[in-house]
């Protein structure tokens, strides 16, 4: 079915639900037509029809890109009922439509608000995937299987919090340079699973918490010693840094600076 | 164990740096800001994109850093690819 067809049922659906409701308020009046039993009805039609909705809408996985790019999703009206999955592919800019200024109102996309997961897992490019979306709120993105993605975040501002990045495979060299958190400026929670390739910049996180910044810290690659030693820089706020020289929780009780000379890294 | 003694003499104006040695060997130089100076430093700079195709334009917003900065101790000041040099603070918005 095609997008179009889609918003053709989409645009039907208020009607239905009328319809639906009523038949279903005279069906349970035993072919009355009472206002009480016209409303139970009412609110069982409105779940079959919701019910028939997603099935439409997510019938075969549609890709999560399609979602987000519809301009009218806001919280109250994006409560998919199955998994919502990115899509295998190709997913540059896949939440993004800043340029033509039509974007979803959808803040939260974590799966205890939405109620379902939303797996990132079979994405393969991440790139610009949040950029100028409203989103504030997103729970564990998967990235194992990335091809690309180090601009997933770039230019995400009103980016609050990520329950975690599951990083790339360091083999696929996908660094988040000064592109990847650029402008992420809300940014205040982020934790990490894995390892960072390359050189990760969160320059422009002037929120961010100590914890986020340990974590990041903590899934840096130990260069030592290897081609890579002194080759990549991390970076943080100044609010950052200052957060982390005053904090004494550093491995071997070293300064986090002298942890990040340890890990073969530049600051 | 790492040491960093301040060297007498900077590479990078109005800046102070030091020499980072793990045990004894020079391995990287850490270059710090004077009050009064930020540092530039390509690592903070925000490369901007064409907003249809989101491809580097090639063109960077520069970016300064009032901390520490640290680079490996066979950098090309000559060169200078991160493109180090201080600015007065007051200069930047």
């Amino acid at each position: 079915m095609s997008i179009a067809e889609k918003s053709v049922i989409i645009a039907e659906n208020e009607q239905r639900v009328y319809d639906a409701g009523y038949a279903a308020g005279q069906a349970a009046a035993g072919g009355g037509d009472t206002e009480a039993s016209y409303n139970e009805g009412y609110t069982d039609g409105q779940q079959a029809e919701y019910d028939r909705f997603w099935d439409i809408l997510q019938n075969n996985g549609m890709p999560i890109l399609q979602y987000f790019r519809l301009p009218t999703w806001n919280d109250e009206n994006f409560k998919p009922q199955y998994t919502v999955y990115a899509e295998p592919g190709t997913w540059s800019n896949g939440l993004d439509s800043g340029t033509k200024n039509i974007h979803c109102s959808i803040t939260d996309i974590r799966p205890e608000t939405l109620g379902v997961n939303v797996d990132w897992s079979l994405c393969e490019n991440f790139n610009g995937a949040l950029i100028m979306t409203p989103i504030r709120y997103v729970g564990v993105v998967n990235m194992t299987n990335a091809q690309s993605g180090g601009t997933l975040f770039y230019n995400a501002k009103s980016l609050e919090s990520v329950e975690k990045v599951i990083l790339p495979n360091p083999a696929k060299k996908i660094a988040f340079n000064a592109l990847g958190f650029n402008t992420c400026r809300n940014l205040t929670e982020i934790r990490f699973e894995g390892e960072f390739y390359g050189s990760v910049s969160f320059a422009g996180c002037s929120m961010l918490s100590l914890e986020s910044a340990k974590s990041a810290l903590l899934h840096l690659p130990n260069y030592t010693g290897t081609e890579n030693e002194q080759k990549f820089t991390i970076t943080f706020h100044a609010k950052t840094w200052a957060l982390l020289d005053g904090d004494n929780t550093a491995p071997d009780g070293v300064t986090w600076r002298t942890y990040v000379d340890n890990m073969g890294w530049l600051l | 164990m790492w040491t960093y003694p301040e060297m007498e003499q900077t590479r990078i104006p109005n800046t102070v740096m030091q020499m980072g040695l793990k045990d004894g060997v020079h391995k990287i130089y850490r270059i710090t800001p004077v009050d009064g100076y930020v540092l530039h430093d390509s690592a903070y700079d925000v490369p901007i994109l064409a907003p249809e195709t989101m491809e580097e334009t090639g063109e960077v917003i520069p970016g300064y850093r009032t901390t520490t900065a640290s680079c490996a101790a066979n950098y090309d000041f000559t060169a200078n690819p991160r493109a180090f040099y201080t600015v007065p603070a007051d200069q930047i918005l």
